[in-house]
């Protein structure tokens, strides 16, 4: 089976500090506005009247750090008119710019919110996996960056072997869609079934 | 909705109006006997016309919607698996065949030996487009446009608005010798699509999933809600039509171009409703 990179994310011990998103923004010299990874924090639940005066509260939350994951079946891949987007023989999902005309139909399609249009150039971008850092057996800024160690990258196999994964983690679409290249630990309380909310969309949404 | 999807709305209006009015023009000469007369002549050569150039306006108005349209030389490469290709692929194909026919028909003098073959072919070529614009939209991951309801709502405005807009341009152009046949036919046509449409809204189409969505549909101004319902004043205008009040005389391009105008509205409206929907599963 050819090589398939995969990102690991341990959503249980994620502060949501952020390090891995402005590590992404300062390795690739984003300008405001694009960012190829974005921290989501997620909520659900409610307070609870116990007694007259009493409050009790059954408010839960987590943070999902996100990027391209690179998927099996790269649903931006398939509908991309120009053929700008291919796979490389490591099973990287990157974009041709030269080939792009910025229509922007995989930004639509992508349902990890993984494509962003450069305003600068008018073509799409996406996390590359850091391909220059791999190449140079480094790994790429946001892993390296992350100071809970949440963040891993590597070969898609060893990390489900290695780790338990949960794929119905809201806000996540079923794996079934894309086949993600991504194992995912999740916190115990995000398996519940409860009102789950990103409560940082304005911070999260494309500039 | 996102201002650059204005762009998508009138490309997706326009180009489907050319499509149908080019297969309101087969109709008309399919139905109507040869007699080379000049209220024929002008019908088609003015029908041909305005489909032409609204596949032109609509072509012109596509690129805006692209950051970097001088790369649109690399978008018939993934024919195999995106309906975007396929859509630019037909688009194309529509737009050089609907001008091979107007060419034809301005410069060979009233020949109709190919006339129905070339607008056979530009309809086809023209309601196929309309197949991969309505596909294209059709994607797993947006379960709102993921539904019949998709592909009814183009091609009832393909219909809709051809066969309003050529009836205006038949009363027109006929109106000294108005051949009723063909009128009831129009005017069939409209009824037919209208009730396909009205139907199609009563089943609403299911599009609950059971995957996470954190972010829900765009929001957008109730009068577009208003607005799409002005098909029904366009079908008040063609019943007035059908049942003329007898101290009324000549009234019969006035109905038809407000029914024209109302039907616009109504699809404007309901397209921009369309677009301001988009949501997608996760994230």
């Amino acid at each position: 089976m050819a090589k398939q990179w995969a990102f690991y994310f341990d959503s249980s011990q994620c502060s949501g500090c952020k390090t891995c998103q402005i590590a992404c923004k300062d390795k690739q010299d984003h300008a405001v506005g694009l960012r190829w990874r974005n921290v989501y924090e997620v909520a659900g639940g409610h307070w609870e009247a116990k007694g007259d005066s009493n409050w009790e509260s059954g408010i839960e939350s987590y943070n999902i750090s996100m990027s391209c994951n690179h998927c099996e079946d790269p649903i931006c891949m398939k509908n991309c008119p120009n053929g700008a987007i291919y796979k490389n023989e490591e099973g990287i999902v990157l974009i041709d710019a030269d080939r792009c005309m910025g229509c922007k139909y995989c930004q639509w399609a992508c349902p990890y919110g993984a494509l962003h249009l450069n305003k600068q150039t008018g073509k799409m971008t996406k996390c590359d996996l850091c391909i220059d850092y791999l190449a140079e057996g480094k790994q790429p800024s946001c892993v390296a960056a992350c100071p809970m160690r949440v963040l891993k990258v590597g070969e898609l196999s060893e990390l489900r072997s290695e780790f338990d994964d949960w794929e119905n983690i809201y806000p996540l679409p079923s794996a079934h869609i894309t086949k993600p290249s991504l194992v995912i630990k999740a916190k115990e309380a995000a398996k519940k079934e409860m009102n789950w909310k990103i409560i940082n969309r304005e911070e999260v949404r494309d500039a | 909705m996102h201002s650059s999807e204005w762009s998508l709305l009138f490309f997706t209006l326009i180009g489907q109006f050319s499509a149908g009015l080019t297969t309101a023009l087969l109709i008309y000469t399919i139905i109507t006997p040869r007699r080379n007369d000049n209220a024929q002549a002008s019908f088609l050569k003015v029908g041909l016309l305005v489909a032409t150039g609204a596949i032109g306006i609509a072509l012109i108005i596509s690129f805006l919607h692209l950051s970097a349209p001088l790369s649109s030389v690399f978008a018939l490469t993934n024919l195999k698996s995106s309906w975007l290709s396929r859509e630019i692929l037909m688009v194309s194909a529509y737009a050089a065949s609907i001008f091979a026919t107007t060419l034809y028909w301005l410069f060979c003098k009233g020949k109709r030996s190919l006339l129905i073959p070339l607008l056979a072919i530009s309809s086809l070529l023209g309601l196929t487009m309309v197949l991969t614009m309505a596909k294209l939209y059709m994607i797993e991951t947006i379960p709102v446009w993921n539904t019949p309801g998709t592909l009814i709502a183009f091609y009832v405005n393909t219909i809709l608005l051809g066969s309003s807009f050529a009836s205006v341009l038949f009363y027109n152009s006929h109106k000294d010798n108005l051949d009723k046949n063909v009128e009831r036919v129009f005017v069939f046509v409209i009824i037919t699509i209208l009730a396909v449409k009205f139907i199609s809204g009563l089943v609403g189409w299911d599009t609950t999933t059971n995957e996470n969505i954190a972010f829900a549909g765009g929001m957008y101004h109730p009068i577009w809600d208003a607005l799409s319902w002005a098909w029904l004043l366009g079908l008040g205008m063609l019943i007035r039509r059908v049942f003329p009040n007898p101290r009324d005389s000549d009234t019969g391009i006035r109905f038809y171009l407000l029914a024209f105008v109302f039907f616009v509205i109504a699809e404007f409206a309901a397209r921009v409703i369309f677009y301001s929907s988009y949501f997608r599963i996760g994230l």
